[in-house]
């Protein structure tokens, strides 16, 4: 990973957890990292631009309230509730040891909110809280869309927690506007797809294929019990229910499109109009890596169409590490998808998909810090993603070289102007 | 503020208490490679050279400063050790020339053997090689260490607890200054014996002890009191080129001192120079002019705070055929506060919360400008560049001596920026070859003349386009970047 330069190192004073980063996207396209660390402190990190046009890294403690002395963070989400303005909700499952000899545990889910109509200020929403006590100790929270179909239309679509336990369950939490409170959901209305499971569940991934009318959901468990799920979102009818069994001790699922999102965008009159267009040609394939902790991780291919049979694995070279994390990144700039591992021994790994090999190991790349969490996203804003690493002793970002950017940037220009060549063809 | 955190990093071994100036990186044996030289107050000084040990060398006193330099003015390096007890001990790896291996004949490696024994022991002086070395180690050097032997040894005023290597006069030698715990600053210069001058300690087949000032000794040039504890002492050149020591007072103040080699070449005979202590020291050998600069606002720090000073910063190459300003030095107080000062003027001050005890330079960038690299005793690390950009790096431990500088990992290599902290668990940590091209991170700007070609079109001339990219407010450019970068 030579074309990555480290810009910045967080560092944060507690280690955090597999579960405790999250993204913030402001609507001017800012992008903020949230990260709880286990002492309860919770760090909000962001680049800001200074006059002369050099990045500043700026951290944030941002002060949660009823987060009690004592307790502990378990995972941490966020999401937009609109998609024209800044309106983010927040959760963060916390665990309270409470006073009493029985040792008796509180779980809670703290549900953050505010509304910022120009100026986002996480402060606010830190302040507003609504709280949701929990039965069992909360595992992996996520969040996901809920779509309500009438017809063949759309008719609502609104954002539900998703939470995995220690009993084995998955429980989704949806807001009740009216009464302003956040209440649990009975799954087998709206998520047939989580039932009870043989062991706690450790990582869920949802992707919505098309225009929300399939839903493909996969999920892990402690024992090594995978889930891969295809439920029609209109029916609410499970399409097609596969499992597989690996020995260990699962640390990451992901969902991941064979291609990236294309948007169709012109030149004319000096003006750079995007429009969405879905490109008809293409159909969606839709890859499954299911991150092992000792065993060699796997992907599984084009899950849509051979749901868990076509697979391959991941050659890792040493046998001793732990595999913690992983990211699906086209760090290439070439439309194929490389898959990032990072592991206990402060590592990251590049698979890269070969041809005539298949997956390949192609680099490691050394941190000072056991990795727990991988995310290829644009913080610094300027429109290119960079890798933010989040490792046991703080958050490290990677940008790329920018001469290197450069480079590729004019072969891409010099790309688009060279004429498609069917059409010379057709003009000779 | 900009922080990093650094991966690469070697660890070695070296138990006990290690005085602030008692390390130092430098080229050592004289084969072109840096190594690290670091003494403890145990009296042990070991050489680092690429991962390994190269050579311990034990029996001395608490070790107060080491420097490595051509203090003997012979064009090659030379380790000096200097002792809190008053010994100064030079070191020098054993060198021999072209014709001296062609002499080698069998005889000369048959000896090789028993001379490793001899020499491979500690290194120290009581175990000099002895004979026909001369003629032998140079094959050895192909395939075994080369380490130093003891070639010097003088008594000099206990208390020395700083040391710089500079010609301070303009007479192109290079001499040794030495900064006391009693607030004296002392200069020598090394004489070298006029009728030993091509002697060679290696071939002469004699008891040789180095405290016999065979090759030559030190000469007392100057003493200089100071009215306050020495911070540490700098050597600085002013736009004419001239030379001054600057020593940082408490205070964030510093004394200088100007010395200038108008006087008598101080060539005097060998003989007659064994009584300079009593004679010829002082300012009739080199008249030096003395100030104080206290630095503007140096009411508003503290009075007693101690100092640190650095001089002779370089900067970039510049079109400026005659540079107007002399060079930037930097001064760190205790208490946090760095400053950089340029012809007796504070271009800016930047403040910390840590206690600031080490000042180095290094080139971290490699543009050819020195960036200011500051260390405090709980291991934060500050790197500096000239415009006051920043860059952290925490090491999180106690620190109890640091350096920075170049350091050769393999011979074979060229040599990589380092940062050398000695803790207080008897090891010293060396982070090699920093990730830093700049000290500053910015945004990726596409150049905006590449851009504009996508607009060019029928109705659109060139100049139009560019102007269309120029003015393309931030959002929308951005989303271009990303379409063109990843829309495949």
């Amino acid at each position: 990973m030579e074309q990555f330069r480290d810009v910045q190192f967080f560092y944060t004073p507690s280690q955090a957890n597999v579960y405790t980063k999250t993204e913030i996207q402001l609507m001017n396209g800012a992008t903020k990292v949230l990260v709880a660390s286990l002492k309860r402190e919770i760090f909000c990190f962001e680049f800001q631009e200074s006059p002369t046009g050099s990045l500043i890294p700026t951290t944030k403690e941002i002060s949660f309230t009823y987060i009690p002395n004592g307790a502990e963070i378990i995972s941490i989400d966020a999401f937009n509730k609109s998609t024209t303005t800044n309106e983010f909700v927040i959760g963060i499952t916390i665990i309270k040891n409470s006073n009493d000899t029985e040792g008796h545990l509180e779980t809670y889910l703290n549900i953050y909110s505010g509304e910022e109509a120009d100026d986002f200020n996480i402060e606010n929403i830190a302040q507003s809280c609504l709280n949701v006590e929990l039965s069992f100790i909360p595992y992996k929270l996520l969040h996901t869309y809920l779509i309500g179909w009438k017809d063949d239309q759309i008719v609502s679509k609104e954002i539900v927690f998703i939470l995995s336990g220690s009993d084995n369950q998955v429980h989704v939490y949806r807001e009740n506007i009216a009464d302003h409170i956040y209440k649990e959901i009975d799954n087998k209305e709206h998520f047939p797809e989580f039932s009870k499971t043989p062991s706690p569940i450790i990582w869920i991934d949802i992707h919505y294929t098309g225009d929300f009318v399939d839903r493909v959901s996969s999920f892990a468990c402690e024992c090594g019990y995978v889930k891969l799920f295809k439920v029609n979102v209109k029916s609410n009818k499970v399409v097609y229910d596969l499992s597989t069994r690996f020995g260990n001790y699962i640390s990451k699922v992901l969902l991941f499109p064979e291609h990236n999102p294309r948007t169709t965008y012109t030149f004319q009159k000096g003006n750079f109009m995007k429009e969405h267009k879905p490109d008809p040609e293409r159909t969606e394939v839709l890859n499954l890596v299911v991150v092992n902790t000792i065993l060699p991780a796997v992907v599984f291919h084009d899950v849509l169409q051979y749901g868990l049979s076509n697979y391959a694995t991941l050659p890792r070279i040493d046998s001793t590490s732990v595999l913690t994390s992983c990211e699906v990144a086209d760090i290439g700039f070439n439309g194929m998808k490389s898959i990032l591992i990072g592991n206990s021994t402060k590592e990251i790994m590049l698979y890269e998909k070969n041809k005539e090999k298949g997956w390949c190991l192609e680099e490691i790349k050394t941190f000072s810090a056991p990795i727990l969490g991988i995310k290829y996203i644009d913080i610094t804003g300027d429109g290119v993603k960079d890798l933010v690493v989040l490792s046991m002793r703080g958050v490290h970002v990677l940008q790329y070289d920018l001469s290197l950017l450069q480079s590729i940037l004019n072969e891409k220009i010099q790309n688009m102007l060279l004429p498609e060549p069917e059409t010379v063809q057709v003009d000779k | 503020m900009r922080a990093l955190s650094l991966v690469k990093r070697i660890e070695f071994e070296f138990p006990g208490n290690v005085a602030r100036n008692a390390l130092a990186l430098g080229d050592v044996d004289n084969d072109g490679c840096n190594e690290l030289v670091v003494g403890n107050h145990n009296g042990e000084v070991a050489i680092f050279k690429g991962r390994e040990k190269f050579q311990t060398i034990t029996k001395l006193s608490f070790v107060s400063c080491i420097a490595i330099g051509d203090v003997m003015n012979q064009n090659k390096n030379i380790l000096i050790v200097v002792t809190g007890d008053g010994w100064c001990y030079l070191y020098a790896a054993p060198e021999y020339s072209d014709s001296e291996l062609t002499m080698t004949n069998v005889e000369g490696i048959e000896q090789i053997d028993g001379q490793i024994h001899s020499t491979s022991g500690t290194g120290s002086f009581e175990t000099l090689p002895s004979s026909d070395t001369g003629s032998t180690i140079k094959i050895k050097r192909e395939n075994d260490k080369n380490e130093l032997v003891c070639i010097h040894k003088q008594r000099i005023p206990a208390n020395a607890k700083h040391i710089i290597l500079g010609d301070i006069d303009g007479d192109g030698y290079t001499e040794m200054v030495l900064g006391l715990t009693d607030r004296v600053v002392r200069s020598y210069r090394w004489i070298a014996n006029p009728h030993k001058s091509d002697f060679n300690i290696m071939d002469a087949n004699l008891d040789f002890e180095p405290s016999e000032k065979l090759l030559g000794k030190f000469l007392a040039l100057n003493k200089w009191e100071c009215a306050n504890q020495i911070g540490s002492i700098t050597l600085h050149h002013s736009l004419d080129g001239k030379a001054s020591i600057l020593i940082a007072q408490p205070g964030g103040t510093f004394m200088r001192i100007k010395c200038s080699s108008d006087s008598v070449a101080v060539q005097e005979d060998f003989e007659n120079s064994g009584h300079s202590h009593s004679n010829s020291s002082g300012a009739e050998v080199i008249s030096g002019t003395v100030d104080y600069q206290f630095l503007g606002i140096s009411r508003m720090r503290n009075p007693n705070i101690s100092t640190e000073i650095l001089g002779d910063l370089r900067r970039e190459q510049t079109s400026e055929v005659v540079p107007s300003k002399g060079k930037p030095y930097a001064l760190a107080t205790l208490d946090g506060t760095i400053m950089l000062v340029q012809d007796e003027v504070i271009s800016w001050a930047f403040a910390v919360d840590h206690q600031i005890f080490a000042l180095t330079k290094l080139d971290v960038t490699g543009n050819g400008s020195d960036d200011i690299v500051v260390c405090s005793w709980d291991g934060q690390t500050y790197i500096l560049d000239q415009d006051k950009n920043c860059v952290r790096f925490h090491l999180d431990e106690p620190v109890q001596a640091f350096e920075s500088g170049f350091y050769n990992l393999k011979t074979t290599e060229a040599d990589v920026t380092c940062l050398v902290y000695i803790n207080f668990k008897n090891t010293i940590a060396v982070y090699y070859d920093l990730p830093l091209k700049e000290l500053t991170c910015k945004k990726f700007e596409p150049d905006p003349e590449k851009l504009s070609k996508l607009f060019v079109g029928d109705d659109v001339s060139a100049e139009k386009a560019l102007e269309i990219v120029k003015t393309m407010d931030r959002k929308t450019k951005k989303e271009l970047v990303e379409h063109l970068l990843y829309n495949v």
